[in-house]
């Protein structure tokens, strides 16, 4: 029967050569210095929408959609990261209302639901293609194409959250982020006439962890 | 006993693993929200409204007349009132709908737009664009007359005479259409 057993010579051998390895590796200066006024400082996450030419931030108010100089538009704001931590950028939408405003003649042909205002009732956002644009230094790029639809909200934090590649905003840079809407080639007619949409845009800068 | 102090071992180390995932799970990070409330996208109106020029009370009906003799005529008029949001451009013409293409034919007629005259000849050959301007309104003035000479004695004609906007671009995506009605009939002469 074999002794599987390691004999004292074996570990005896180990630890001289642990003993050696450790004293030939050691420092034998040393010194040491204490810092006495050490603090930890927590960084800062701070974002401020501006206008594009640096005023306060202004929303989105058109009123006359469907005259023939009133067919698209858009925004500009411009998203700073004034803190001292990198940020994700976030866009979400909240309180989105499609309202139909009553009716008039023409619109009360074709359109069936006339209440005033008529919460989701009315049908110009399905009719609005939205499209938000970033650009960051020389790069530019639409993000994502929607429409405004009842529950399109949901639907904005949801598509911005499945980006494949989130938008860092670095500390104290900043971006620019446009929302075109457009209804040029929405196939609408009377049943839009007075209708109105409202939302709030959402902007969040979120801190950037474990590399997401 | 050491079979049971390895699943012990094994217990502790994915309590320790799932505390470690789960405290990177809920961790609180930090972020700031800002809100840009109350965005607001409204469509504009389109609408007009045939009135009448004494009272401001919707009009559908223009001519309704009987015994007409040749010579004779009759004059009507109507408020086209802009009631919507947005200027527009917009078409006047004329369908016969009943009664005899003769007589319909030979009737001749005479606008006046806010007393200046834009149009004097046959009924079924009026073809007029105007645009109104937001809030405005304009008054036409018509005059329908049987020429002298005609010999159509009892004859009728049913007529519309259709205000309908029309866009030159192609653009606008809102229309909006109003008829007036008529019927004239001669007499025995």
């Amino acid at each position: 029967m074999r002794n599987n057993r390691p004999s004292v010579q074996s570990l005896l051998l180990i630890f001289l050569i642990a003993f050696l390895g450790i004293a030939a590796t050691q420092a034998l200066f040393s010194d040491v210095e204490r810092s006495q006024k050490g603090v930890f400082v927590v960084g800062t996450l701070d974002l401020a929408v501006k206008g594009k030419g640096g005023g306060a931030a202004e929303s989105i108010i058109v009123d006359n959609i469907g005259a023939d100089d009133a067919l698209a538009g858009g925004k500009t704001w411009v998203i700073n990261n004034v803190g001292s931590l990198p940020g994700k950028l976030l866009v979400g939408m909240a309180n989105l209302n499609n309202l139909e405003n009553s009716c008039n003649e023409p619109e009360a042909l074709q359109d069936q639901t006339c209440g005033d205002p008529g919460e989701n009732e009315g049908e110009l956002g399905k009719n609005v293609l939205v499209t938000f644009v970033m650009r960051q230094g020389n790069q530019e790029e639409a993000l994502i194409n929607m429409n405004l639809a009842v529950g399109a909200d949901a639907s904005l934090s949801q598509l911005w959250q499945q980006r494949p590649t989130p938008i860092v905003v670095p500390a104290g840079e900043s971006l620019e982020l446009t929302m075109n809407w457009d209804t040029k080639d929405s196939a609408y007619a009377n049943e839009v006439q007075g209708d109105s949409v409202t939302f709030d845009l959402l902007f969040e800068l979120e801190q950037i962890t474990g590399g997401n | 006993m050491k079979h049971e102090k390895r699943s012990w071992l094994r217990i502790g180390l994915f309590v320790f693993l799932l505390a470690v995932v789960l405290a990177r799970a809920t961790d609180a990070d930090l972020s700031d929200l800002e809100i840009l409330p109350a965005n607001s996208l409204k469509a504009t109106t389109l609408d007009f409204a045939n009135q009448e020029t004494a009272t401001g009370q919707n009009k559908s009906l223009l001519f309704s007349l009987a015994g007409l003799i040749p010579g004779g005529f009759q004059v009507e008029s109507v408020r086209i009132s802009n009631q919507g949001k947005m200027a527009f451009t917009y078409q006047t013409f004329v369908e016969q709908t009943a009664g005899n293409s003769e007589l319909c034919v030979a009737l001749n007629l005479k606008v006046l737009r806010n007393w200046q005259s834009i149009y004097d000849g046959p009924l079924l050959g009026l073809a007029l664009s105007s645009e109104l301007s937001e809030a405005s309104s304009e008054d036409l003035v018509l005059a329908l007359s049987l020429p002298a000479g005609s010999g159509l004695a009892n004859n009728t004609c049913g007529f519309s005479l259709k205000f309908k906007t029309f866009d030159e671009t192609g653009l606008v995506k809102f229309s909006d259409e109003e008829i007036l009605q008529s019927q004239v009939s001669t007499g025995s002469f």
